[in-house]
This record gives C-alpha cells, structure tokens and sequence, in this order.
C-alpha cells in the first residue's frame, strides 16, 4: 500500500546492463524513501550508481541493454512499474522533471531558449503557444534571466545562465518532484553558488521534493535534508543530513570525508580511500566494499551485509555493527 | 635567488570580437621547493599563464626568468634544454596522453626526447623506478591509456612528468576530473614528491580547498589579472578583495557547524574582451564606489607580503 | 642487475590488429566483402599460372568466334574468338593492379600534402586547399582523360591518370584528421618535452589519423577500378588486346543485343570487385570508429 506521505518509494531496485563484455550490475536492490517537500542527496562517486537510479525513476534507461527488476516503485502517487509507456510521457517534465549534469548540451541549439521552456507548457498543460509562451517567459524572470531574453538562443547564454534555463524548463510545469543530476558540478565556483540559492528559493516557493545527486558533499550539507550514500551500485549509508555528517556510521562514508582538504586545518594530511571501486561487471563477494574498508574482517569478504536501522531513521550496511561496540574514528558515539 | 620570476606577463590574443587580454600584466615569484597556488574561475587566464610560462604558448610580452636564466629570449636549442627543468601536468588524463602509445613509450618519451640515458636497457630501468615513484604496477607497462581509469591516467601524467627530473612543474587542475578520493591519492603523491625531490609546483586550480591545503602562496586571478596574493595562511585569515571574499565564501563545506555567509555576487564572469579602463571587478563587486571605474587598481602590499589590487586598500592595512 | 629479460617483453602488448579484426568479423557485409575479395585476389594471382598469355588470352581463333557460353567456354567466347573466361580472370590482374597503384600513388601524395596542410596552417594551408578545390571541381575521370590524352595511352599512364584524380579525397581526409589531432592535448605534452614539429606529425599525429586514411584507402580503390574501367571503356586505357574489364565492356557492346554475355561477365567481375571492396571499407570504417565500440 503506498504511503501517502512519501513521494517516493522504492524497494529493491535492480538494474543490469546487458553487454557482450559482460553484465554491469549497475544498481544492486536499493532502497529509498523521500517525504514531501523534503531533499534527498544522493551521494557517491563516479560509477556509484546514482545516474541509474535517477534514470530508472523515470524509467528513462534503454531497454535493451538495462534491464530494470524491482519490487515497488512508487513515484508522486503513481506506480512506475505498471504504467504503460504512453502514460509515463504525461508524467516525465510534469510530475516529475529531471535536470541533466550538463547544460551546455541539454539545450536544443536552433530552438530559443523561450521556445524551449514553452514546449512543456504545451505539451503538459495543453496551453494555446502564446499562452505558454507568456508563462515561460516569466518563468526566465523567476530564475533571474530579463524577459527580452526570451527570444535569444542557447549559445548567446554562458554556463551558468543556461543551467538557469534548464531549472527554468524543469520546474515550468510545477512538478511534484525535480531530480537534479550535478547541476552545478560544470560550473564556477560562484555561478554555482547563485545557482545552488536559486534552486533552495525555488525549491521552497513551489514546495517541490527534490533528489539532488553529486559527488559534493559541501552542496549536501547546504541543500538537503536526508542524505544516501552509494557506492557500486548499493546504498550503504542513509539518514537525516545530521545523522549522516556528525554520526558517520559506514566506513565508506567516513573515507569520503577524510578525503576532503579540510579548510579550517591546512596541514590536516589527507586520508584517502586506497584502491579503487569494483568493477561493476566483476564484484567482489562479501560486501562491495571490504576490499578498501580498513575495519574489514574476513567474513566481510565473504557475506553481504544488509541495510539495517541502527537508530530513528539511521540505517547503514555493515557487517561490522552487527556488535554492539563497534565505531569508526569519525563522529559522535 | 627564486627559482621562477615572472615580471608583467602580458598574453593576449585577436579575435573576431577585438583583442582578448588573456593574461593582463602578471608577475610573481617562486621559490626553490615551494608550491605556488594560482586560483581563479573560468576565463581568468590562469591555465594560459601556466602555458605562457613554459612557452606552450608564446607571451606577447613580459618576462620569464628559471634559474636566471632569460626563458622568453631562449633560441630552439636552449628551450630544448630548458624544457627538461620545467614540466607540465595536463588537467584532462584523458585527452594528455596519446592513445595509441603504450605506457612504457608514454613515460619514456620525454627520457629518449632529451637523450640523459640512451642504453635501451636503462631507459627501462627508470621507466620502472618512476612507476614505483608514482604507484603504478609493473604489470600496466604495457597497457594502453583507454584501460586504465582517470586516477591511474593521470599517475602516468606525473610520471612523464617526472621522468626529465625538473625543478619545477606547473600543474594544471591536475585532480579536478577526478573522484574525490581518487583527488586525495595524486595530492598526497604531489606532495611526497615535493617532500623528496624538492620540486617545486605552480598548482592552478580553481578549488580554494585544495589549494589552501597544498599551496605556501597563492595568487588569485581574475579576468587576466591577479587580484590579491599573499601566503596560503594569510590569505585564508585575513581575505581583502571583494572576489577573493566571495571566493571563499562560495565554497560549500561539508560542515554543518558552519555558519555559512554567503557573499553573493551579481552579474556573469564576461569574457576579458574589449575591456575599459577600470577595475575589472568593479561591475561584479559589493564594495564598489565612485572611484573604481577610474582605471585599474595597481597592487598594493597591505601587509608584509599579502598584495591586493583594490582601490579601497592603503598600505599597511588589515581588515577592509 | 637481477632481471635479464625487459619487462616490456615480459607483459604482452594487446594487439591493436586484433580488437579490429574481432571487430570487423561482427560485420556480416564486411566478411562477405573480403570473402569475395579474397576470391578476386587468388583468381588474378592463380590466372598467371593456369592461362598462358599469348596461347589462350590474346590469340585470335575466328573460326570459334562469338560462342555462347557452352561447357568448353564458360562464359562463352568473344568476336576475335578468345575465351571470355580466360580474359575475364585475367583482367583481374590489371584491374587489381591498377586500383592499388594508383591509390597508394594518391595516399603519399595526398597524405603529405595534407598532414602538412594541417599543421603548418596559414598561407600553405590555403594555397593546397585552395588548389586541391580546384582539382576537385574537375569531374575525375575528365582529369584522367587529360592527363592520358597527354602522357599517351598505357598502363603505367592509366595509373598516374587515376592517381591524380584521387589525390583530393585523400588531401582532405589527411587535413581534417590533422586538424582534429592537432588540438589534442598530448600534442602540447609532445611539445612541452621539447618534440620537433617534424616529429610529432609522425610520431604523433598521423599514427591516430590513420584509421581514417586506411578506410579511405580502401574506397577509392574501389573507384580506382570504376574509373580505370571507364576509361578503357573509352579507349584510354589499358591498350587492346589486354583483357582489361572496361576494354571487354567496350568491345561488347556492339554485340550488346545478340551475345549480351560478353558485356554480362566483365560487367559483373567489376561490380563483384566493387562491391566486396566497399563493403570491407565500411565494415573497417565501423570497426575502427572509436565511438561504435564496446
């Protein structure tokens, strides 16, 4: 039965990607909840997963070669597993609108930028093109372009406006719920600064849910409320914003923080993560993780831990909580 | 003596559009074994300094002094002999290294290019050592740079890098396409490196976090010029040009005991195209006044060794 | 020092050779292409030894004139009263020939030209380009007729003819291979440990333009043989009574209504010959494309 408070359910989300190299195990039987109005960062590195995830939502993966499994999943009220194709494209950029990692090629380069942002209008809203094409420009103004700008096209922006337009043709028709895969990762460090504090004004004027995917943990603690952390394709970590920060619990997690240059301590020396992550056509047994974990035991090579609820809405995926006395170096305990 | 000074480098190039200043009147120094950090956002001409230095790119005018040594007057043979002293790491492990060359030919290049051994034997004995130096596995040397992932790329980057023994390389983002943890292996590599071979590092980047970790000094740029530069340390406590504030600021940090005031700034970074005669910050900054758009601000020592180009600064001044 | 062997012989290098091979037999038309190739090339190599030249392909034998194809002639004989079969298997040799010489006189020629082009840029670049359009402009096989009607009629001619007249294509592909390796950063690396230019168009640059070049290659041998063909066809081309292809197209012509055979078996020999070197051009094009594997 879903629950009416949740945007977002999902249990047991599988993808694999057919290859003739082998199958990519892209995501492995995640897991996730969001509430309304609230945001989810959803966290890894590069080849974690979390683009498949965000794509698989929307059920926007190429069928040969993905193949998608999964138990529930539930989205803005409507059940994305059952729901035959025709209907899915009422849904996508209305219910749900997704924002890619790059904006310079995620605009159409011959359509205005006025036009570009219209288009959902008339589609989803069935508006009249001057009427779409009114709201969209006001649209433009909400995200700080000026109205006479409407009719200029993609190349005559810089990144950081055309991450503008983006946002702008994401949340034209209201949705539910935005997905935003690293929308500031392509930009300068002050344009994304202005972008992050447009995305928060408008996040909280429209009462839109929000997953925020990046690598960045310095945008997470900014933005979001509730905190996932992947790695090779399984959630390992998740938790309010609070839980996740200042009671670390996974090692993985805690390997992401110590890799981070602490600007408050310049001569802190930097611990990194040895290794790298699997490959996702070969992973190891045991947990994914244990091959770099530096609390790792023998049998974490061996059996697969289970995300389990250590404490209100904490859980975490290690073989090593299973007894009561264990911590990791960082964090509260 | 420093081992690099660089005195009013000036590079700009013709466009369609008018004359590009892409480096507008730079000069800085670099002492033997330090890092000096150059930071700044898109545009501001601090990968084209680095290239300029080394003359990738020809300076339209200025001066470069290695080790006393006139960069800008050398002839072809003395660049050759020049270029073994200073080096250069590319931002993109995936674009800097030939597709089509083994490792073994990508890390003896630079070695068989300048002719220091020539025995095929040795050559490969010091392919190996700088693979150990740099933490690759014997067993990669002949492998092709599409097999390897962007960490192990970029380690064959340093190695090519290392294999001439310079005194100095510019590092141009060399971690910023990489993961973060694969970010902190190559910084702690940069670094033992510098520890053992006393090399020296121009580290661009336009992360302040990374550099305030690595860098003695830093200069931060904006639009082709340097707009405030001082020691790592310094810079960080006592920040005074309105874009190195708002550089900082903008910085998010994983930490929610942090209080974050962000300084805002309006406006686009525009292209240094065409530009009046003004403080180029002036149109952007939250501080500006009557007199900014005057002409451009020259540097000013506030304190004993911390340089800020602003009109609002005096000499011997803390706190704006 | 312990080690006696190099370590680079140790860890075997992974052929470039091989992952293009495996992916070229995933190409259907590809394989089908080089099987018929391989055919072509054995007949014509095989032809030497099982036909005598002066007994079988050009002695005349009126008596036994104009057969059709009967089990003592194949394919039947022409007006002079050879065997068709014979001159068919045996202008494979000609064709064959004449198509890789010329390419490979026009792959130097348009490869220097071009590679240089690229890189030194400015006024060189234009005043190639700009020649090479002109070349371009002028129907390739009217160039050809100019240069034989000039030079004389042989096969020799007939090579350098059709080399010419391919040299554009391969201009072009170089300059734009060039241009697109030129900005490639480990250009600048090569340069920043002080590479001469000389050296890094070799070393560098067109090692990574040559998938480019080699499909190139194999498509205007294609059109080497339809053009060497057209101007024999034409009688510009390889002298009677050499049994080339478009010479047999043009000597049957007259017959075209009663003995179409004669026109039918060259006809298809430099269609097979065609379409099997297309094809493998493809498939290379495919199979070398870096964006199409995996």
């Amino acid at each position: 039965m879903p629950d009416a408070n949740l945007i977002l359910e999902i249990k047991n989300l599988d993808v694999c990607y057919k290859t003739e190299d082998g199958d990519v195990h892209a995501v492995n039987g995640i897991d996730l909840q969001l509430g309304y109005h609230k945001t989810l960062g959803l966290v890894g590195e590069t080849g974690a997963g979390k683009t498949t995830t965000a794509l698989s939502l929307l059920r926007l993966i190429p069928d040969p070669p993905g193949i998608i499994e999964c138990d529930t999943m539930i989205v803005a009220g409507n059940d994305m597993l059952k729901m035959p194709v025709s209907e899915l494209e009422g849904i996508r950029g209305k219910d749900i609108s997704m924002i890619f990692q790059d904006p310079m090629t995620a605009l159409n380069p011959v359509f205005t930028v006025g036009e570009q942002i219209a288009e959902s209008l008339e589609i989803h809203e069935h508006l009249s093109k001057s009427d779409a094409y009114e709201r969209a420009i006001q649209m433009l103004e909400t995200v700080g372009i000026p109205r006479s700008r409407g009719n200029e096209f993609p190349h005559q922006f810089s990144g950081g406006m055309k991450q503008r337009v983006v946002i702008a043709i994401a949340l034209a028709c209201n949705p539910k719920l935005l997905i935003a895969d690293e929308p500031t990762t392509a930009l300068d460090v002050t344009i994304q600064a202005q972008v992050l504090e447009l995305m928060k004004t408008l996040k909280d004027k429209n009462d839109t849910s929000m997953i925020l995917i990046t690598h960045d943990l310095g945008i997470v603690a900014e933005v979001c409320d509730e905190v996932a952390v992947m790695y090779a394709g399984r959630i390992v970590e998740k938790g309010s914003l609070r839980e996740i920060f200042d009671e670390t619990l996974h090692p993985y997690t805690e390997g992401l923080f110590n890799s981070l240059p602490n600007i408050n301590d310049r001569s802190a020396k930097l611990k990194p993560i040895q290794g790298l992550m699997p490959d996702p056509t070969d992973l190891p047994p045991g947990c994914t993780f244990a091959p770099r974990c530096g609390y790792a035991k023998d049998e974490c090579l061996r059996r697969q831990p289970r995300l389990a609820c250590m404490a209100g809405t904490h859980y975490v995926s290690c073989l090593a909580y299973e007894r009561s006395d264990f911590h990791i170096g960082r964090g509260k305990h | 003596m420093a081992l690099l000074e660089v005195k009013n480098l000036k590079k700009y190039f013709k466009t369609s559009h008018g004359m590009l200043h892409a480096v507008d009147d730079v000069s800085f120094t670099l002492e033997k074994g330090k890092t000096l950090g150059l930071v700044g956002e898109s545009g501001c001409g601090k990968s084209t300094t680095g290239r300029a230095i080394l003359r990738l790119i020809e300076p339209t005018s200025g001066e470069v002094f290695f080790d006393g040594v006139n960069v800008i007057k050398a002839n072809r043979q003395g660049m050759r002999k020049l270029r073994e002293s200073m080096q250069i790491i590319f931002q993109d492990p995936f674009s800097s290294l030939d597709p089509k060359k083994t490792l073994s030919q990508l890390i003896s290049e630079p070695i068989r290019e300048s002719r220091i051994i020539r025995n095929k034997v040795d050559v490969e004995q010091r392919v190996l050592e700088l693979f150990d130096t740099v933490g690759l596995s014997t067993r990669l040397i002949n492998s092709y740079p599409h097999e390897l992932d962007g960490g192990r790329r970029q380690r064959i980057g340093i190695a090519r890098a290392l294999a001439m023994e310079p005194k100095m390389i510019v590092c141009d983002e060399p971690v910023s396409a990489l993961d973060v943890s694969i970010q902190a292996q190559i910084l702690n590599l940069l670094e033992e490196l510098q520890d053992s071979k006393g090399v020296s590092y121009i580290f661009i980047t336009h992360d302040l976090s990374v550099v305030n970790h690595f860098s003695d000094d830093i200069a931060v740029m904006y639009l082709g010029q340097i707009v405030e530069k001082a020691s790592a340390d310094e810079l960080f406590k006592n920040p005074i040009h309105p874009y190195t504030k708002a550089l900082l600021s903008a910085i998010p940090i994983p930490d929610l005991s942090v209080r974050k005031n962000r300084i805002i700034l309006k406006g686009e970074i525009v292209s240094p195209v065409n530009l009046p005669d003004e403080c180029r910050f002036c149109k952007r900054c939250n501080e500006t006044s009557e007199e900014c758009s005057k002409g451009i601000p020259a540097q000013v020592e506030v304190n004993p060794g911390h340089f800020v180009a602003c009109f609002h600064c005096k000499p011997a001044m803390s706190r704006n | 020092m312990r080690r006696k062997h190099l370590a680079s012989e140790k860890y075997a290098k992974r052929s470039a050779f091989k992952s293009i091979w495996k992916q070229l037999k995933k190409n259907k038309g590809a394989m089908m292409g080089l099987a018929i190739l391989s055919v072509i090339v054995l007949i014509a190599i095989l032809s030497q030894f099982a036909f005598n030249y002066k007994e079988d392909i050009i002695a005349q034998n009126i008596g036994n004139r104009l057969q059709h194809p009967s089990r003592e002639h194949l394919f039947g004989t022409d007006a002079l009263g050879r065997d068709v079969l014979g001159r068919v298997a045996y202008g494979a040799r000609y064709s064959l020939a004449i198509g890789v010489v010329s390419v490979l006189i026009a792959m130097v020629a348009g490869v220097a030209l071009g590679a240089a082009a690229g890189y030194i840029g400015g006024f060189f670049e234009n005043i190639v380009m700009r020649i090479t359009d002109i070349f371009s402009a002028i129907p390739s096989v009217l160039l050809a007729i100019a240069i034989v009607a000039s030079l004389g009629k042989s096969t020799f001619n007939l090579m350098v003819a059709v080399g010419v007249a391919s040299i554009p294509a391969f201009v072009r592909v170089a300059r734009a291979s060039v241009l697109t390796v030129r900005g490639e950063e480990y250009i600048e690396a090569a340069r920043a440990i002080g590479m001469r230019d000389w050296k890094i168009i070799l070393v560098h640059i067109l090692p990574n333009c040559l998938s480019q070049i080699i499909v190139q290659t194999t498509l205007r041998v294609a059109s080497a043989i339809i053009a060497a063909a057209s101007l024999s066809f034409l009688g510009l081309g390889v002298p009677a009574p050499a049994p080339e292809w478009g010479s047999m197209l043009s000597e049957g012509r007259a017959y075209i209504r009663d003995y179409s055979y004669l026109m039918v078996f060259p006809g298809l020999a430099i269609m097979l010959t065609v379409l099997s070197l297309n094809l493998i051009g493809d498939g290379l094009r495919d199979a070398l494309d870096p964006k199409l594997k995996r």
